[in-house]
């Protein structure tokens, strides 16, 4: 008699391989699963640099920001290298902000950057996949910043051309302001689709950009080149998507000012990720947006400055991103997953059936990870200012004018600046940057220079080095070779170059500039590098408007020379001491760069 | 039939998630920064000296029958031409290494060196750009440095015209075309005279979003 089945296997041997393999498959899941979230998790926001930005520490914040940007993969550098960009423009330091703004100019004028990586974003994450642009509004201000670096050096033709790529049209449904918020969430695809039939802005077509600070510098900057009908019309259009600036649009084109501040104050609105899954991109506000206005007394004017652009507005109205949809899918088909999965390792325990438990966990396994990793990309340049002004003043040349620059009703804001020069001879007007304090500071308001640095209108005839004991802290020259020996010091020194030479048996490097420098920490930072920040920039007050520590020689060289110009030095110091001169404090051994 | 269907797509997704996993953190776009995405795409971030060259014949030409030159031998009194003033009215930034890569590229090119060496003309470029000459000419930059006092200054003026198109009726632009024009000039010290004037032209071309 023949079995009813050809060939029957003895019982047993048919199971084992099956649900080995099931079991390989959930492992292989688990370990996969593991592997892509170990890797990826979202961003969240720099706590330790939103509190250098708040206190003025913009050394610490640049030099942080460069590390990291160089530590990164390609995808997030252009993120650090933008708040790099900003420190070191709050910092007064060009030289430290150009390679970073190259590199930022470079990688938002790439084109479709981002082409092709949706199947990536879908099968990981959003922030692993795609590379840092920055929403529209933060690439808008990447740009400005990068042109504001161009003005602080004089270059109001490249400034114009970073400020005129900030101007780009944006789509649609950016007038939708309130998706950010939230009110959009539960909004059905129906719903929008009825509403975008009856406003054309809803339907993702371009729309003209708002942006007024991208106008405020572009009819700025066309002023200073003479190229008139350009700075109307940029003017004009400011005036259009801002009435309230019409009379500030009107002061830009008759250019009856030779000096430009922008001014920078708050904390930008923090990026978070909301709704089912994280799948939503939301913004909540750092400071507060109020019409304050800018207060600026420089000599005996006083003028106010209307607020240019606020960006808790500009994240409200951010545009509607690609990935929103499919996050949502992703999360929805996670969901799907997970029902499945559990309904298969149910029935798979109901009938002792192992396959199907193993099958179910593979797929809870699986639609956990598809909702994990469909969180929004939450990064965000945490350090933009939350507000910019930008103040047009008339600057006497020569000895200049101190400047005290304050937002009407924040007290912590005040800064008064020691006397900033404008323009010696007619032409184009001459743009300074400052960052303001969100909390009191000791350096913020002195007022005056406790140093002599390259910035100071009018320097004195005779100065000390203050490796040396006194306080100039110029970048060596023959003019500042000669004012040490005509205060008696460093006679056996004859050339700058024998001068740079004693820098560097102190382990003192001197800025250059050049396109690739990056200097460290100032020597009054525990750094080891000797430049002198802008002299309107927080990073100048932080460094010259305050006492710092006496310098303690390093090299057999300079201990001599301390010894032997002691009492010159202390004779010098003694006459040239102002009324509230501090004792050095004990000196800070600990170098960083 | 439940299970089944779970077994099965389970199978796929997982091979999926394995595939995606071993690319998860290092995924990339297709386009790095600065990267051409074909043949018609350029960067147009910095100069492309490339681009330059195919327009330095064009200054040339033009140098070589003009009356600045006409007649000169090698053994006409020399002419020390200072290259400064490199103004940038493009719609692109062009950092001062940008600028004077550009320049560098034109009065390098073997037929301007020719043409300068019959006419005895010798080029320097202005002393405050030593940091960025250092970063386009290399080792050799302080040979083309000097603090002199030139007999005629070259200026360049940098102008861009932009349009954008899009490939989509309706939609953000996603090609973007930079014609440069680049003026040239050369003043005569002394006088102020405007000793030469030229202008080389040259396109960049770019597919894709800009904002994305």
């Amino acid at each position: 008699m023949t079995s009813q089945h050809a060939n029957p296997k003895p019982a047993g041997i048919t199971e084992a391989p099956v649900r080995g393999r099931a079991r390989a498959c959930v492992t292989i899941t688990a370990v996969s699963s593991l592997a892509i979230l170990c890797g990826c998790s979202p961003y969240r926001a720099d706590r330790a640099i939103i509190n250098d930005f708040a206190r003025g520490e913009f050394a610490d914040a640049r030099i942080a920001a460069i590390n990291q940007a160089q530590a990164v993969g390609d995808r997030d550098r252009t993120l650090y290298q933008m708040k790099a960009l900003l420190a070191a423009l709050a910092d007064g330091t060009p030289a430290a902000a150009e390679r970073p703004a190259r590199e930022i100019y470079q990688t938002l004028r790439t084109a479709g950057i981002n082409e092709g990586t949706t199947p990536a974003a879908f099968l990981t994450t959003e922030d692993s996949a795609r590379t840092f642009k920055g929403e529209p509004f933060e690439q808008a201000m990447a740009y400005c910043y990068v042109g504001i670096l161009d003005g602080l050096t004089g270059d109001w033709g490249n400034l114009r051309a970073g400020v005129n790529n900030s101007l780009f049209t944006l789509r649609g449904f950016a007038g939708v302001a309130q998706p950010r918020a939230g009110s959009m969430q539960n909004t059905s695809e129906g719903e929008r689709s009825n509403a975008a039939a009856n406003d054309p802005t809803l339907r993702g077509v371009p729309v003209p950009t708002d942006f007024e600070l991208g106008y405020t510098l572009k009819a700025i900057a066309a002023r200073q080149l003479n190229e008139l009908e350009e700075a109307k019309e940029a003017a004009a259009q400011l005036a259009q998507i801002n009435p309230a600036l019409q009379e500030f649009s009107r002061i830009i084109v008759e250019g009856t000012y030779n000096t430009v501040l922008i001014v920078d104050f708050g904390t930008a609105p923090e990026k978070f990720a909301t709704g089912d899954d994280a799948t939503i991109a939301a913004y909540r506000t750092t400071t507060p947006s109020t019409n304050d206005q800018l207060r600026v007394l420089a000599g005996s004017s006083v003028g106010e400055f209307p607020l240019i652009t606020d960006l808790n507005r500009l994240a409200r109205d951010a545009k509607w991103t690609n990935l929103e949809p499919m996050r949502r899918a992703k999360s929805a088909i996670g969901t799907g997953l997970i029902i499945a999965g559990a309904t298969a390792a149910t029935v798979g325990n109901n009938n002792r059936n192992r396959d199907a438990q193993w099958a179910g966990l593979g797929a809870i396994a699986a639609g956990a990870l598809m909702k994990a990793t469909s969180y929004a990309d939450t990064r965000h340049v945490e350090v933009f200012p939350q507000r910019v002004y930008v103040a047009l003043l008339n600057l006497p040349a020569g000895e200049g004018s101190s400047m005290t620059v304050q937002v009407e009703r924040f007290p912590d804001s005040r800064v008064i600046l020691p006397p900033i020069a404008g323009p010696s001879l007619p032409g184009p007007a001459r743009l300074h940057y400052l960052r303001l304090p969100m909390v009191s500071t000791n350096w913020a308001t002195t007022g005056r220079w406790v140093y002599l640095h390259d910035f100071v209108p009018s320097p004195p005839a005779a100065s000390i080095p203050y490796i040396l004991g006194g306080t100039c802290v110029r970048t060596p020259s023959d003019s500042v070779l000669d004012s040490y020996h005509r205060a008696g010091v460093l006679r056996e020194i004859t050339s700058v170059q024998q001068l740079r030479e004693l820098y560097e048996l102190e382990g003192i490097k001197i800025l250059q500039g050049g396109p690739n420098t990056q200097p460290g920490a100032h020597i009054f930072e525990r750094g080891t590098w000797l430049f002198s920040p802008l002299p309107a920039s927080a990073g100048a007050l932080r460094l010259f408007a305050q006492p710092q520590s006496a310098y303690v020689p390093k090299s057999p060289r300079l201990r001599e020379l301390h010894a032997a110009y002691a009492s010159t030095v202390a004779a010098f110091n003694r006459a040239d001491a102002p009324p509230e001169s501090a004792a050095p404090v004990e000196s800070k051994s600990n170098r960083r760069e | 039939m439940i299970v089944q269907r779970t077994q099965s797509f389970a199978k796929v997704l997982l091979l999926t998630l394995v595939a995606a996993s071993l690319s998860a953190c290092a995924a990339r776009s297709n386009r790095q920064p600065g990267e051409p995405a074909d043949a018609l795409t350029g960067r147009t971030s910095t100069s492309d000296s490339r681009a330059i060259l195919s327009a330095a014949d064009q200054v040339r030409q033009s140098l070589a029958s003009s009356e600045f030159l006409k007649g000169r031998t090698p053994q006409s009194p020399e002419i020390q031409l200072l290259c400064d003033r490199l103004e940038n009215f493009s719609s692109d930034r062009l950092s001062v290494t940008d600028r004077l890569a550009a320049v560098w590229a034109l009065v390098s090119d073997d037929g301007m060196l020719e043409l300068l060496r019959e006419r005895n003309v010798k080029v320097y470029f202005a002393p405050r750009s030593d940091d960025a000459l250092g970063a386009v000419i290399g080792p050799n930059w302080r040979n083309w440095s000097s603090p002199q006092e030139p007999t005629h200054v070259l200026s360049a003026r940098f102008f861009s015209m932009v349009r954008d198109s899009s490939s989509t009726p309706g939609q953000l632009a996603d090609a973007r075309t930079d014609d440069f024009t680049v003026s040239f000039a050369i003043v005569d010290n002394a006088s102020g005279a405007q000793a030469w004037s030229g202008q080389a032209r040259y396109r960049r071309t770019s597919k894709g979003l800009q904002i994305d």
